[in-house]
């Protein structure tokens, strides 16, 4: 048996009647979950799932988009805990990326999750320390280390420097 | 080869932004729209069942099959089987959620756990216990994980049920470095080590259940059915059958407060469940019937035996809003008797008996046993100084296990007296008095004293005849009431808060939080991180408090100690005489840590183990 779960809204205006909008909310979310995890089946995994999640509860919130990206972050940070404890093999290479995207994404895994997920929301999702401090947990003066050191990291790792 | 690229800071986040986005542009495009995202729904199940059931517990942790959603049945609190609130709360669980936990927990309970939690956290987070980062959705450091998780339900009744893990596997594993522990913690926990294990859940002693309970049609987790689950089979009794207890509202939070204490003084433990609120004490008065019984006998045969205490004068400060009151006593009187067996009950010693022969144990500079023995007619000598002594082998065969008066002497030879001989027994309950004003308790009557035995305690100061006094904070804080009629003494004497619940109207003893809220009130009680010391939590902390490790110290030669301890003791005329001004709560654990300072061939060694100096002597 099949339920489908209730049409989300934003402000008012449910993403059923509103496809464009629900779709680049869907998007942006696995742009961020695939960064994150560094694998299309699982960002989409954590995608599909926090819809499932929080799905029903949508329509109730202030800002949707901004929560489905805090449940996103959290939700990979989970599939994170997992593979720590059960790692599996090496991800096979993806054939469509360039060496400098491999390079970038190599160095993104070996982050902790923490920075990882600090450096992400800052540049790419261009979120300022307050939000990336809410969604992580932490204080702003936190992300500002986390992003200090995860900087420090990459450089290293992609210049050498 | 790789790019030149700069290492300047602007240069390289702006290639940072830029291949960031070109990695998103990889992203999976497919977008499920909202009428393609679906769920599997859980299957309708049998009201009456007792077999295994397989929730599909690694395919919810995974993301895919059964959802929360699902299981939820609908956009409402609860789940629609006392299975799938189980699959809600382990899914928390894997998800260190604790915000997820407590809000599938019976709403009869939740409110009195979920206000505390918040604030415990931050009162943890001011004495630096746990990070700025802490949050209760998502505990960092802490991971578990149960997976192929088999369950079997037991209905109790229409609205009880019990969920039973009857297989799967708990992974679990702590990393220090990403728990949000506070500075503090950080640094008396520098050595610790990430840990991971994995236990199968059918090892586990006495097994893994959770009771939950049925509201307005919707199932819960019971805190307080699970806990009496537990008791219940671990006692071996069957589920009670008889009437539960009923509840009994009153008109103020003090009124509850005031009749709590009267009824537990008097021993009246169905009055004392029958304050608890409904709903959340739903457990108690149910699960009463099966240790009432007994529990009465024994109240029976103390009223009998000549305790009959009642509180009087009660003054309240009263905090909270709403539906919820914390009443704490702020002046109190507690008067009657009690047993007269409390004066007997600690008489020590036996008095001097002159049929018999005593024999006095001397104590010798090389620890070899010596005694003095003083035959029967003679007089017990005053100080055993150059008197002849005799081994204990000799002693023993002289003497064998006849019976004798025994003393012994102390090192400048004073021979300790025998005790008073206490004449004749008292046979009438014995009066007691215990006052406090919030400030100091004054315990008087010769039933304190024979209770609280205050000429032999340090917290007691005498203030009158068979009157005594202790000020400042209480020893054993909320469990000083239970300790009265456990018949537990010495400590000043404190009431403890109790926290209230208004339902429909009446007000009731929230049980669940008097429990949480006293641990709440503990960290309060603490003003700083300074504190941590001398409050009743420095053992966890630290494995020591501070007038333990003082007493411990204090006395001995420095040579004996160990450079931890070295730093934190003040020495005069070579001898340890106290712990030095503010002595940190790590300087006593790294102290204590290290307190067997001498290893087996002698040498000191630092708390790390590392050898500081040769040992003199010893």
């Amino acid at each position: 048996m099949h339920i489908a779960i209730n049409a989300p809204s934003v402000g008012g205006t449910t993403w059923a009647g509103s496809e464009a909008v629900y779709a680049t909310a869907y998007r942006d979310l696995l742009r961020v979950a695939f960064v994150l995890t560094g694998s299309s089946a699982a960002a989409e995994d954590v995608v599909h799932d926090v819809f499932c999640r929080v799905g029903p509860r949508i329509a109730t919130l202030d800002n949707p988009a901004a929560y489905l990206r805090v449940a996103v972050v959290n939700q990979c940070r989970s599939l994170h805990r997992r593979l720590v404890r059960a790692p599996r093999p090496d991800a096979p290479v993806d054939s469509r990326l360039d060496g400098d995207l491999v390079e970038l994404q190599d160095s993104l895994r070996a982050l902790p999750p923490r920075q990882r997920t600090a450096i992400v929301l800052r540049y790419l999702c261009d979120l300022p320390d307050a939000e990336i401090a809410d969604i992580i947990g932490c204080r702003p003066t936190t992300v500002r280390t986390l992003i200090h050191r995860g900087l420090a990291d990459l450089r290293t790792a992609i210049t050498g420097a | 080869m790789k790019p030149t690229i700069s290492p300047n800071a602007d240069d390289f986040e702006a290639l940072l932004r830029q291949r960031l986005n070109g990695l998103a542009h990889h992203a999976p495009a497919t977008v499920c729209m909202p009428d393609e995202v679906y769920v599997h729904a859980a299957p309708p199940k049998p009201r009456r069942r007792v077999g295994a059931i397989t929730a599909a517990f690694a395919a919810l942790v995974g993301g895919i099959g059964i959802t929360t959603v699902a299981l939820n049945g609908a956009d409402e609190g609860g789940a629609s089987t006392p299975e799938a609130a189980v699959v809600m709360m382990v899914d928390a669980f894997n998800n260190q959620d604790v915000v997820g936990m407590v809000d599938i927990i019976d709403p009869a309970e939740v409110g009195a756990v979920r206000s505390t939690l918040d604030e415990a956290s931050s009162e943890a987070q001011r004495l630096d216990l746990l990070s700025d980062g802490f949050s209760l959705q998502s505990v960092d450091g802490i991971d578990f994980e149960m997976s192929d998780l088999t369950l079997s339900t037991e209905t109790f009744a229409d609205d009880l049920a019990v969920v039973r893990a009857t297989g799967g596997n708990l992974a679990a594993g702590f990393d220090p470095d990403a728990f949000p522990m506070g500075g503090h913690i950080r640094e008396i926990a520098s050595d610790m080590a990430r840990s991971d294990g994995t236990v199968e859940l059918s090892d586990i002693h006495p097994g893994v259940m959770v009771a939950t309970v049925q509201r307005d049609g919707r199932w819960y987790v019971s805190l307080g059915y699970t806990v009496a689950e537990y008791a219940r089979q671990a006692a071996g009794v069957e589920f009670p059958t008889l009437d539960a207890v009923t509840s009994e509202g009153f008109d103020s939070p003090e009124a509850a407060t005031t009749a709590l204490y009267q009824r537990l003084l008097a021993f009246d433990l169905r009055g004392s469940v029958a304050t608890a609120a409904p709903g959340e004490g739903d457990a108690l008065a149910r699960y009463a019937p099966l240790w009432l019984p007994n529990v009465t006998d024994s109240a029976t045969g103390l009223a009998a035996d000549g305790w009959d205490l009642a509180v009087e004068s009660l003054t309240f400060t009263t905090s909270g809003d709403g539906s919820r009151r914390l009443v704490a006593p702020a002046a109190f009187v507690i008067a009657g008797t009690v047993s007269p067996s409390v004066a007997i009950a600690d008489a020590g010693m036996p008095p001097f008996d002159p049929t018999l022969p005593t024999q006095i144990f001397v104590p010798t500079i090389n620890g070899e046993s010596a005694f003095v023995v003083v035959p029967v007619g003679q007089p017990v000598p005053a100080n055993v100084t150059g008197l002849a002594t005799i081994t204990y082998e000799a002693l023993f065969a002289e003497y064998g296990d006849s019976p004798f008066n025994f003393t012994s002497a102390f090192d400048n030879g004073v021979v300790a007296p025998f005790a008073e001989d206490p004449g004749p027994a008292p046979v009438a309950p014995l009066p007691m008095r215990i006052e406090s004003d919030g400030k100091c308790t004054t315990i008087s009557g010769s039933g304190a004293a024979g209770f609280f035995d205050p000429e032999y305690s340090d917290v007691w100061t005498s203030v009158g005849d068979e009157q005594w006094r202790a000020c400042g904070p209480s020893t054993r804080g909320a469990l000083s009431l239970a300790s009265i009629g456990l018949g537990i003494g010495g400590g000043a004497i404190e009431l403890p808060a109790i926290a209230t619940v208004q339902v429909d109207g009446r007000w009731y003893v929230s049980p669940i939080a008097t429990l949480t809220s006293s641990v709440l009130q503990l960290l309060r009680s603490i003003g700083s991180t300074d504190d941590l010391l001398d409050s009743p939590i420095a053992w966890y902390l630290y494995g020591t408090d501070r007038t333990s490790i003082e007493q411990q110290l204090t006395g001995g030669t420095p040579d004996s100690l160990s450079a931890a301890c070295l730093a934190i003791v003040v020495v005069q005329d070579g001898v340890v005489t106290g712990l030095i001004d503010g002595v940190t709560g790590p300087q006593a654990r790294a102290c204590y840590s290290g307190a067997q300072p001498y290893d087996s061939t002698g040498s000191v060694t630092d708390s790390s183990g590392g050898i500081v100096t040769q040992a003199t002597g010893g």
